[in-house]
């Protein structure tokens, strides 16, 4: 056997120097997670269409990168990515995190509001000063055997936030993460790969809200380099707590977004997760949860709103474990030019999750003949006394309502956006936090613009 | 102020619309009748600007214009308002804030300043007393779970909003209960002026008891056969279509 390196994917070659070069960082319980991690990965690589799971999302083109990570001697430059259109109410506060390829960016962070016993660090803090509470959590909500990309990131990752709330913790803590693509030059050039990792522990009773903003800063490198954001957030969500998430997905078309959220969530607890995508050439969102406690509940909420030839793909899968738990899942598509969407929903009721009360609804509004939706509902039901239903449509503007508001004397532009508007409301109504509802609002707003 | 001569229209390839012609003066009221199928709602959605009607042959003139050059919006701005047969649910669209869309597009056309939220929500009140209309499904979307009435009233209150110079009311009157049609009527009364010309489509002569038109025309397979005063809606009453029909056929053969 000669020039085994040769036939090593670009990850696993990559994975070989950082081990290498890696001084003893981290406790020894992370590096063996790393390399199982790898060896997971490894198995199965770069998904290809024939995975049922990514039949329609091709992201064969991975394989084929030449990977710069970031590292200690990258020259930063966040540029225009680091003003967030998402500016906060002036009442609230809000802690703000910002990661630039990954890696904590202290200077364009500000963490110093956090309320007593709130802890908001950087996920590398915490590993390198060896505390022993990462352990029980890391990994442990969203598992390397799951998920090709999830292996991906947890062989790779460099930072993230750690986010723990304690028992009875009676504010609600606001968490701003901004991720940043494409900001770090160092000796290899522009990085172009990066793996945020987030974990987020809530304990009794906890209330927090995160902003997850993904946006990157690659002007000026060549059109046909590609980029990778592959994020994973793990969220532990305890009795009576509520997490609200924000994710969004804003950048450049050079970007493949693929991204994991897992959450576990404990009797009477409760997830708000709303997804809004608009950037990224191709924006993949894995939201597994799972409902362990009774009485838990979760509202996953997303806006895909694509143009040109964007790819938007949402894999869910809700696991109803125990009785007596509520999911709503509610998912909107805007496709113009020759974009597309998927929709993959999976509900899992396993046999002890009696008086189980599930919706999902997914809807596509397709703005021109070039696009397409792809929409599977995927419900398994073991338990018999379950409340569970599922619609899917794929439509255009109606032109009877077009036409109603035009004989109003609205003009055809103005018709069109305030239908557009309208398919989008109830989603974008459910966004608690009034920024993001402004955000998606001028989202929606931008594609009928161009 | 209208004036259609010779008008043809297709849809799908069918000829619905088989030379009409009318003229409408202002400050006139003319009831249009006709049997199911006849041609009544193309007419109104072709003068309102459907596209999916295809005006073969003929002319429509309005305020000295080529009204079939116009999109359905500037048709609206030059006073152009359809009362909707069937009015379209828009989930969504809130109605305060449509209404308030359309009447601003409506000022801004004519020179004048868009009303703000104080002025428009006093105007918007004095008109739904007229047509006896909860404040209430201001709020809600346009025409999402009304009752056939309501949206009825719905279309007469935009009416009455907007103010437009002619008003086609497309069987504003079908199914409405007899408080609900003294409310329309009402409405359509108050806005009744020397400058204002309507177009009243019914099947019903009860209507024309509280809108008293000064024109009535038989619309049928696509022409009108017959025209005259008031009258001839109690004709048509107690004679049936037949009897237009009829004559009709007679006038063909010959
Ligand atoms: N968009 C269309 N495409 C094809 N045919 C149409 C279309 N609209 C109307 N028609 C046909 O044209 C004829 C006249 O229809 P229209 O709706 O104008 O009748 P109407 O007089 O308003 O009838 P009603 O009293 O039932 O409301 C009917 O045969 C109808 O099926
Ligand atoms: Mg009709």
């Amino acid at each position: 056997m000669t020039h085994v390196q040769d036939t090593l994917h670009p990850f696993a070659l990559r994975f070989e120097e950082l081990e290498a070069n890696r001084s003893a960082d981290g406790p020894e319980w992370t590096r063996r997670l790393r390399r199982a991690a790898m060896a997971a990965f490894s198995e199965v690589g770069i998904p290809t269409p024939k995975h049922e799971e990514w039949k329609y999302t091709d992201v064969r083109e991975l394989d084929r990168m030449t990977l710069v990570h970031a590292d200690e001697t990258s020259v930063l430059d966040a540029g225009p990515g680091s003003v967030s259109p998402l500016q906060a109410g002036s009442d609230e506060t809000i802690l703000r995190v910002v990661l630039l390829d990954g890696r904590f960016a202290p200077t364009l962070s500000d963490l110093s509001s956090a309320p007593a016993g709130v802890r908001v660090e950087p996920l590398s803090v915490v590993l390198r000063e060896g505390r022993a509470e990462l352990e029980s959590h890391l990994g442990s909500v969203a598992t390397i055997e799951d998920h090709p990309f999830v292996a991906l990131n947890t062989a790779f990752f460099q930072d993230g936030v750690h986010i723990f709330v304690p028992a009875g913790c009676k504010e609600r803590v606001t968490v701003h993460v901004v991720h940043i693509a494409g900001a770090s030059d160092s000796s290899g050039g522009r990085a172009n790969v990066s793996h945020p990792r987030n974990l987020y522990v809530l304990g009794e009773s906890a209330e927090v809200r995160v902003i997850e903003e993904y946006s990157s800063h690659d002007e000026g490198s060549p059109s046909d380099r590609i980029f990778l954001t592959n994020p994973v957030t793990e969220a532990v969500i305890g009795p009576n707590a509520r997490l609200e998430l924000y994710k969004v997905a804003r950048e450049s078309s050079q970007v493949f977004h693929v991204a994991g959220t897992f959450a576990r969530i404990d009797r009477d607890g409760h997830l708000d997760a709303h997804n809004v995508s608009q950037g990224g050439r191709l924006v993949r969102n894995d939201l597994r949860v799972e409902l362990v406690g009774s009485g838990g509940g979760c509202v996953l909420n997303g806006l895909n709103v694509a143009n040109g030839r964007q790819l938007m793909d949402d894999h869910t899968e809700i696991v109803h474990a125990v009785a007596h738990c509520a999911s709503r899942e509610y998912y909107r598509s805007v496709l113009s030019d020759e974009s597309q969407g998927v929709f993959n929903g999976k509900v899992f009721v396993r046999p002890d999750a009696q008086k189980t009360d599930g919706i999902q609804s997914n809807n596509a509004l397709v703005l021109s003949p070039k696009a397409l939706m792809n929409t599977k509902p995927q419900l398994e039901i073991y338990a018999d006394d379950v409340k569970c239903t599922h619609g899917a449509t794929i439509g255009q503007l109606d032109p009877d309502s077009l036409f109603y508001l035009r004989s109003r004397g609205i003009d055809a532009e103005a018709a069109r956006r305030m239908l557009v508007h309208a398919f989008a409301s109830d989603v974008v109504d459910r966004m608690a936090w009034e920024p993001m509802r402004v955000l998606a609002g001028s989202i929606l707003d931008e594609t009928l613009g161009r | 102020m209208l004036e259609i001569k010779n008008l043809h229209v297709q849809a799908d390839g069918n000829e619905i619309l088989k030379g009409l012609s009318l003229h409408v003066g202002a400050g006139e009221v003319h009831a249009i009748m006709g049997p199911n199928g006849s041609g009544k709602s193309t007419l109104a959605n072709v003068l309102a600007g459907r596209e999916e009607y295809e005006v073969t042959d003929g002319s429509v003139e309005f305020l000295g214009k080529d009204l079939l050059e116009l999109e359905p919006e500037e048709r609206a701005h030059l006073g152009v308002f359809l009362a909707f047969q069937y009015p379209v649910e828009i989930p969504g669209v809130n109605n305060t804030y449509f209404l308030k869309a359309a009447l601003n597009s409506m000022r801004k056309e004519r020179g004048e300043s868009e009303l703000d939220a104080v002025d428009f929500l006093k105007l918007v009140r004095e008109k739904l007393k007229v047509l006896h209309m909860e404040e209430s499904l201001l709020s809600r979307p346009v025409n999402e779970g009304f009752s056939g009435g309501e949206k009825k009233r719905n279309e007469v209150f935009q009416m009455a909003v907007l103010e437009p110079k002619l008003a086609i009311l497309d069987e504003t009157d079908s199914g409405l209960d007899i408080d609900a049609l003294k409310d329309v009527a009402a409405g359509v009364n108050a806005l009744r002026s020397p400058d204002r010309g309507f177009l009243v489509v019914t099947h019903y002569q009860r209507l024309l008891d509280y809108i008293v038109p000064d024109f009535v025309h038989v619309l049928y397979k696509g022409q009108i056969v017959k025209s005259g005063g008031k009258e001839l809606a109690l004709e048509l009453e107690a004679k049936g279509y037949s009897w237009v029909e009829e004559q009709a056929l007679a006038a063909e053969s010959k």
